[in-house]
């Protein structure tokens, strides 16, 4: 109950300001003067994406045309089938699933733990640490894989699961932090604070205070983690050697050419694509209410 | 629940609990915070830490011997075109990138902030560039601007007669390069941007209204102001995220035409995994952050400067 209360409170923040201005905004604005911009704000963010569905879907001397027809006139599963053959989907799909899935919860809660000690806990250099933490995300990735690939090489992580993990979540790891924390010092810590006086342990005022309170944010974050994490190519690139640690967004380049004719492929390319996309697309569109809200909880306490 | 109880009996009991509890919650801080900054530690300050100083090496898996090179990999690579060009194209990049992502991020958050019917839609629509990995659409990019079978070009030659050659020339090459990640990136911006507009109050723009401000009026005079601060944070995280982009020229040109559109990062990763020149690639690499460094320090420069204007 408390926890639908936090919610609540959240949303509330977000929602308030646009339904109060609602009014005045239409007098300025009107109504005629939006559909335009709307319709072309849909059509460019909409037309490459359809665009690749439509390749999907279309066999590939079909593509191969002047001008293009937008709807399939022969839309077949052929690409789906070719790109199966050329590239392990089933095991990437698994892959990809392992490496969002671990890494997302694995940063949550190390982020959870995290950001309720610096929002909550007084202690010397936490401020410092905190900072350090948001700045050390500045540090690319670029300029710490190639000492990174070295030592992973030595301790037998390139090519691992645990290993990608590992990279993906620690990547996550500062704006997880930051997310964490603003959400966290929106719950009042009264609660926390009568546990304490009854004697409850950190263990339990976690368990049984902190985490149910937090629960909404708690999906939010993990959500746009497995997304973030999902979509990740660059580390896999570097780190996976092999078919058992490859993920779906190397299996998108390993479709474009088709190796017996060493042509390029678009058709299994858009097939492969679709195949990455689907699922944070799905995500996306069912839970944007919750995306948006964390994304912004970020942007706000800044 | 009232707190009053608790607090009184906070006090009622505090000096005899308070020294024992007070170290062992200082050490419960630590220990909270400890798996991430060991976590953050190991994988990120640590390996930097080693690049700085293997870039003043030769090192090289080719290489038997590893010795101290002092500052050449840093003077040659302004000998190298291959960095040069990298470094010029990261610079247009970024500036020409992050001041076009910026602006349509205005556009799209003005937009999203007004009221009209599907509006949660439209949002929702707002994420999918957001969501999409930049792999995928940069590999689907190599044919949407192909020039015979591209959509691009098949929109452009139904309305006037011409199918632009985008890839062929270092020009077209950029203007793609650059238009795709505004495409990708600008809708994350706008989510920002936005949670920066609900935070104007109505009467503000009520007021300008009745002192007979235009709706661009009111913009220019009344929201940029007031988003200043957020925009300039912003900018920061655009255009550090600009100088970091690989996936987009990985799948996209390749770097192509020559080097016209390779960006730094991409020039590291073909240095180091390509060309097995850890050193000489870990000298790209820490030159790479310091340009990252110099933009992140120019921007809170900005940030700080209309905060006080402010």
């Amino acid at each position: 109950m408390r926890a639908k209360e936090g919610g609540a409170m959240a949303s509330e923040q977000f929602d308030a300001a646009p339904r109060t201005r609602r009014k005045g905004r239409r007098a300025v604005v009107g109504r005629a003067g939006s559909a335009i911009p709307i319709a072309l704000f849909l059509i460019i963010t909409f037309a490459p994406i359809y665009w690749i569905i439509l390749s999907a879907f279309t066999p590939l001397s079909d593509l191969f045309s002047t001008p293009l027809h937008y709807i399939p006139a022969h839309p077949s599963l052929i690409n789906f089938r070719a790109a199966a053959r050329l590239v392990p989907l089933g095991q990437q799909f698994l892959n990809s699933t392992v490496l969002a899935v671990g890494s997302a919860s694995l940063s949550v809660v190390v982020a959870l733990l995290a950001a309720y000690g610096f929002a909550r806990i007084r202690f010397p250099g936490s401020n410092f640490l905190f900072l350090g933490i948001l700045l050390s995300g500045f540090l690319p990735a670029i300029a710490t894989i190639i000492p990174l690939f070295e030592t992973f090489s030595s301790l037998n992580l390139v090519d691992s699961m645990v290993g990608l993990i590992a990279l993906v979540g620690n990547l996550l790891l500062p704006t997880s932090i930051w997310i964490m924390a603003s959400f966290i010092r929106q719950v009042p810590i009264e609660m926390e604070e009568a546990a304490q006086v009854d004697g409850a342990g950190f263990p339990l005022v976690l368990w049984r205070i902190v985490i149910p309170l937090l629960r909404p944010a708690l999906a939010t974050l993990f959500l746009i983690n497995v997304i973030t994490a999902w979509d990740e190519f660059f580390l896999p690139l570097i780190f996976s050697r092999s078919a058992a640690t490859a993920t779906l967004t190397l299996g998108v380049t390993q479709a474009a050419v088709d190796p017996e004719t060493g042509a390029v492929a678009w058709g299994n390319e858009a097939a492969v694509a679709l195949i990455v996309i689907a699922p944070v697309f799905t995500l996306a569109m069912v839970f944007q209410k919750q995306i948006v809200e964390g994304l912004m909880a970020g942007a706000l306490k800044g | 629940m009232s707190t009053s109880p608790g607090s009184s009996l906070v006090e009622m009991t505090g000096r005899r609990w308070s020294r024992r509890r007070r170290v062992n919650r200082v050490m419960l801080g630590y220990a909270l915070i400890a798996p991430a900054i060991l976590w953050r530690a190991s994988i990120s300050v640590y390996p930097f830490g080693r690049a700085v100083l293997q870039s003043f090496t030769n090192e090289s898996p080719l290489n038997a011997v590893i010795h101290w090179v002092g500052w050449r990999n840093y003077v040659n690579m302004f000998q190298d075109t291959t960095v040069t060009q990298s470094l010029l194209f990261t610079l247009i990049f970024t500036l020409a990138g992050s001041a076009l992502q910026l602006m349509y991020a205005l556009g799209i958050a003005s937009l999203l902030n007004r009221s009209f019917r599907g509006r949660t839609l439209v949002r929702a629509v707002n994420l999918l560039p957001w969501a999409m990995p930049t792999i995928v659409i940069a590999t689907a990019a190599q044919w949407f601007f192909n020039d015979q079978y591209g959509m691009i070009d098949d929109l452009i030659a139904r309305i006037v007669p011409v199918r632009p050659v985008w890839l062929a020339s270092p020009t077209g090459a950029r203007i793609a390069v650059i238009l795709l990640d505004v495409w990708k990136n600008a809708p994350w911006a706008a989510i920002f941007v936005l949670a920066g507009l609900q935070t104007i109050p109505s009467e503000l723009y009520e007021a300008a209204r009745v002192d007979g401000a235009s709706p661009w009026c009111t913009y220019r005079t009344v929201v940029l102001p007031l988003l200043a601060p957020l925009l300039i944070t912003l900018t920061v995280f655009i255009a550090t995220y600009r100088v970091l982009s690989f996936d987009i020229v990985y799948g996209f040109t390749q770097g192509g035409p020559g080097y016209t559109t390779s960006l730094l990062s991409y020039q590291v990763y073909k240095l180091a995994f390509t060309g097995l020149e850890y050193g000489y690639g870990s000298a790209v690499a820490v030159f790479t952050f310091l340009v990252v460094l110099c933009i992140t320090l120019v921007c809170f420069g900005f940030l700080r400067r209309s905060v006080n204007y402010l």
